[in-house]
C-alpha cells in the first residue's frame, strides 16, 4: 500500500511516513499549488539518481529543489539583493527564483553554471512536510518527460510507463488540485547591481575630479539630444585617434538620446537605436567608425574584455558607452594605458520629461 | 525572384551556422525541411519550466561550435561530405561574435570544397515560420508560399522591431522600424525595473496573464504619429515613474504588479496592432503578414496579431515556437533562398573576402 489519501486530520501520519521513504533515499508523489511533484532528498546522490532513472529521458536539463522557508534556502544558495526582494514579496508562491549555489548540492539539482532554482510551495502539507525533513526535497513535476503535468494521482498513473511507476514508493493524494500553470521562473544570477554600485562609486570620485564643462536641463528627448549634437560638433570634430565618451544615468535617462545626437553631429547619417542587445552597434562616418556600446547586459570583467571595445579602441574609433559606470575602473584604466581622452556624461532625472544632463572632461 | 513550384522542388542539403547571438547554433536542412537543429544552450535550459539565457562571458562560440556541429550532424562527420552547401549568419550582430561563426564556415568550405552561403539574420527572422519539419510537414505548404507575395513582414525580437514590404523573395523595403529600444528589450527593461530577474521579458508576459486590464495603464507609443515606426523608449521611462509612485505609496508589490504588467503589454500590443493595421491599409496589394523573433514566444501577442492579420482576410505565418528566438534552423530557409537566386560563393578569393556586417539590415 503506498497510496495515501490527505485527509485533514491525518497529516502527522501521512508526514512521519514520507519522511520514512525519503530518508530511504525513495521517491514520493506529493501535492504543491501547481501540479503534483515528485520528491527525493535533494541532498542524496542516490535518489537522485532514482529520480533521473524516473523521469526517463531528460538530457541534462537540472531539477528545482523545493525548501520550507528563506533561511533553509540560505543554507544552499546564495541570495542577491534582488533574490531577496522577490522571496520577501513572492514566496511561498508559484515561482521559481534560480540564484548560485553554494557548492553543496550536486547535479542535477545545479546546472552546468552552478545555478540552483528554489521554490517555496504555497501547500500547506507540503510545507509542513518540508519543515519537518529539514532538507530540501525536489521539486519536479510528478510527469515523466513529454508527458502533461499531473493535477491528479490517476492521470499521472494513466501516464506512467511501467518502469516508473515501479519505482515510486509513495503517493500522496490529495485528490484533484486546482488547475495551475506550472511555476514561473525567476533568474537572478544575472543581477549586477554589485557590480554597478561598485563601479558608480569610482566614477563619481573621478566625476568630481573632472572640469565641469557643460550643464543644462534639458526640457525634452529632443533637446537632450540636440545638447549631444553640439557637444560632438564642438569637442569630437576633427579629433584623430580615439575618444571615449562615458555615459551614467538610470534606464531611460536620456543616454541613448544624447548619443543619437552625438552620431548626428559628427555625421552619421543612419538612425541610432539602442545597442542593449547587440552590446556594441556601429556607425560610418567621414573614413571612421563611432561604436555605441552598452554594459548592461555585461556580468563582469571578463564579458567586458571580450565585448570587441579593445578592438574599436586599437583602431583609433570614436567610442560611446552607456553605463559606463559599471565598469568604470576597467575603462578608466584602458584609457589611462592608452592615452586615450575620456568625457564623461552624467544624466539625472528631474521630472517625466526634463533631465539634468552635465558634460566633464579628462581629469 | 518569382518563387515557383518548380523551382521549390529543388532541396539541396544546407549546413546552416549562426553566432550571431547569445547561442551558437548549427541546424542541417534538406530546403525548407530542418534535419537538426542544435544550440549550444540547449542541454543547459534550468528546468523544465524555462531556459536560462547565457550571457555575453558566457557566449563562448570558439569553444561551443565544435560540439554544436557534431550534434548537427548526429555525430556523423562523415555526413558533411553529403552536404551541398555551407550558409553562415554575416550580419547583423556583435562583430566579434559573427567572425567566430564565418571563420568556421569557411574552413569547412574549404575543407570540403562546398559552395559558400552568407545569410542576412534578419531574414532568416523574417522566414522563420517556413521552416518544415523533417518529414516536409508546416504550416506554410508550396502552393501556399508560391502565391503568398507581395507581402508583409513584422519582426520583434530583443534586437530589433521592424515592419519589412516583401515585394518578393530578396526584394525588401523597410517601412517602419523602433527609434530607440526594441520592443523585447522593453520587456526586459521593465522586467529589470521591477527587479523580476533577467531575462526580465517572459516574466513580464507571464505575470500579466494574472493581472486585469485597464487597473494600470500607459498611453501606447507611437500612436498618432503618421509613420510606421516604434519607440519603446517612452514606455519604459513612464513605467519606471510608475513603479517609482506605487512603491512610495507602500502597497505591496504582489498587489499591483500583475495589473502594471497587463498595462505593459496591453501599451506594447497596441502599438504593433495600430502599426501593422496601417502598414496593412497602405499596401493593400499584400496577401500575407509573416512574423518572427523572440516576442512571439508571447502566445498572448502571437494570437492578438494573428486576429489582427485575419481580420483583413490575409494569411498569418508564424513559427514554430522552436524557431522564434535566433537559430540556425531559419538561417537555413533564408540560405536556400539565397541558394535558389545563386546568391554564393564558390571561388576561394571570394569567400576569403567575406566580411562580417554588424549593421546588416533588411
Amino acid at each position: 500500500m503506498k497510496r495515501f489519501r490527505l485527509t485533514n486530520n491525518n497529516w502527522d501520519e501521512v508526514i512521519k511516513k514520507a519522511l520514512q521513504v525519503l530518508n530511504e533515499g525513495g521517491l514520493v508523489v506529493y501535492p504543491t499549488e501547481t501540479c503534483y511533484g515528485i520528491a527525493v532528498d535533494a541532498t542524496n546522490e542516490r535518489a537522485l539518481a532514482k529520480l533521473l532513472a524516473y523521469k526517463t529521458f531528460r538530457g541534462s536539463k537540472p531539477i528545482s529543489i523545493a525548501v520550507s522557508n528563506i533561511e533553509m534556502a540560505k543554507k544552499y544558495v546564495t541570495l542577491n539583493e534582488m533574490a531577496e526582494n522577490i522571496y520577501r514579496n513572492y514566496l511561498p508562491g508559484p515561482i521559481t527564483v534560480v540564484s548560485m549555489g553554494k557548492g553543496n548540492l550536486r547535479p542535477p539539482v545545479v546546472s552546468k553554471q552552478g545555478s540552483t532554482g528554489v521554490r517555496i510551495p504555497e501547500y500547506r502539507f507540503t510545507l509542513q512536510m518540508i519543515e519537518e525533513f529539514g532538507r530540501p526535497l525536489t521539486a519536479t513535476s510528478a510527469n515523466v518527460s513529454y508527458k502533461s503535468h499531473p493535477y491528479s494521482i490517476d492521470q499521472l498513473i494513466k501516464d506512467l510507463p511501467k518502469k516508473s511507476e515501479s519505482l515510486i514508493d509513495m503517493y500522496i493524494d490529495a485528490g484533484k488540485l486546482a488547475h495551475n500553470v506550472p511555476s514561473t521562473i525567476l533568474d537572478t544570477t544575472m543581477n549586477t547591481l554589485t557590480v554597478l554600485r561598485e563601479g558608480r562609486d569610482k566614477f563619481e570620485d573621478a566625476v568630481l575630479q573632472s572640469t565641469l564643462l557643460e550643464e543644462s536641463v534639458t526640457k525634452s528627448a529632443k533637446e537632450t539630444s540636440d545638447m549631444g549634437e553640439s557637444f560632438s560638433k564642438e569637442y569630437l570634430n576633427g579629433l584623430e585617434g580615439s575618444t571615449v565618451i562615458a555615459l551614467s544615468g538610470e534606464l531611460g535617462s536620456g543616454k541613448t538620446q544624447f548619443t543619437k545626437g552625438i552620431a548626428k553631429g559628427v555625421g552619421v547619417k543612419e538612425l541610432v537605436n539602442s545597442p542593449t542587445y547587440t552590446i556594441i552597434n556601429e556607425y560610418e562616418y567621414d573614413s571612421k567608425i563611432l561604436a555605441h556600446m552598452d554594459t548592461w547586459r555585461l556580468t563582469d570583467e571578463k564579458a567586458l574584455e571580450r565585448s570587441g571595445l579593445m578592438e574599436h579602441l586599437q583602431k583609433g574609433n570614436t567610442v560611446v558607452i552607456e553605463w559606463a559606470d559599471k565598469f568604470y575602473q576597467e575603462i578608466e584604466e584602458i584609457c589611462r594605458k592608452k592615452n586615450i581622452p575620456m568625457y564623461k556624461v552624467t544624466f539625472k532625472y528631474i521630472s517625466l520629461e526634463e533631465r539634468e544632463v552635465r558634460i566633464y572632461g579628462t581629469n | 525572384m518569382v518563387l515557383t513550384k518548380e523551382l521549390l522542388k529543388n532541396k539541396p542539403l544546407i549546413l546552416a551556422i549562426d553566432t550571431s547571438c547569445d547561442d551558437t547554433s548549427v541546424a542541417l536542412l534538406r530546403g525548407r525541411e530542418v534535419i537538426s537543429s542544435e544550440l549550444s544552450s540547449q542541454t543547459e535550459l534550468h528546468s523544465e519550466f524555462g531556459g536560462v539565457v547565457p550571457d555575453l562571458a558566457k557566449r563562448l562560440h570558439e569553444e561551443n561550435i565544435e560540439g554544436v556541429y557534431n550534434r548537427a550532424l548526429n555525430n556523423n562527420p562523415g555526413m558533411i561530405n553529403n552536404v551541398d552547401y555551407i550558409a553562415v549568419t554575416t550580419g547583423p550582430g556583435l562583430a566579434i561574435d559573427l567572425e567566430v561563426g564565418i571563420k568556421y564556415a569557411r574552413e569547412l568550405a574549404y575543407r570540403y570544397s562546398k559552395p559558400f552561403v552568407p545569410v542576412n539574420h534578419m531574414e532568416g527572422h523574417l522566414f522563420s515560420s517556413l521552416l518544415l519539419n523533417s518529414k516536409g510537414n508546416g504550416l506554410v505548404s508550396d502552393d501556399d508560399l508560391v502565391n503568398s507575395f507581395p507581402a508583409l513582414g513584422l519582426l520583434m525580437s530583443g534586437k530589433h522591431t521592424e515592419l519589412i514590404y516583401i515585394e518578393e523573395i530578396g526584394n525588401y523595403k523597410k517601412l517602419g522600424q523602433t527609434l530607440d529600444d526594441a520592443a523585447g528589450e522593453a520587456f526586459d527593461k521593465v522586467g529589470r525595473i521591477l527587479n523580476l530577474g533577467y531575462p526580465g521579458g517572459p516574466v513580464v508576459t507571464e505575470f500579466a496573464k494574472k493581472g486585469t486590464h485597464g487597473v494600470i495603464t500607459f498611453t501606447t507609443p507611437m500612436k498618432n504619429s503618421n509613420d510606421l515606426n516604434f519607440s519603446y523608449s517612452g514606455l519604459k521611462t513612464a513605467a519606471l515613474y510608475k513603479s517609482k509612485e506605487l512603491r512610495e505609496q507602500g502597497i505591496a508589490e504582489r498587489e499591483w504588479i500583475y495589473d502594471f504588467c497587463r498595462g505593459f503589454v496591453d501599451a506594447v500590443t497596441d502599438s504593433v496592432i495600430i502599426k501593422l493595421k496601417k502598414a496593412i491599409e497602405l499596401n493593400p496589394d499584400v496577401k500575407t503578414v509573416f512574423v518572427g523573433g523572440g516576442v512571439f514566444n508571447s502566445e498572448e501577442i502571437l494570437r492578438s496579431v494573428g486576429t489582427v492579420v485575419r481580420s483583413y482576410n490575409l494569411k498569418y505565418y508564424f513559427p514554430e515556437i522552436e524557431y522564434r528566438s535566433d537559430n540556425a534552423g531559419m538561417i537555413g530557409v533564408s540560405a536556400y533562398f539565397n541558394i535558389l537566386q545563386e546568391k554564393y560563393l564558390t571561388d576561394r578569393d571570394d569567400i576569403e573576402s567575406v566580411d562580417r556586417d554588424p549593421r546588416l539590415s533588411l
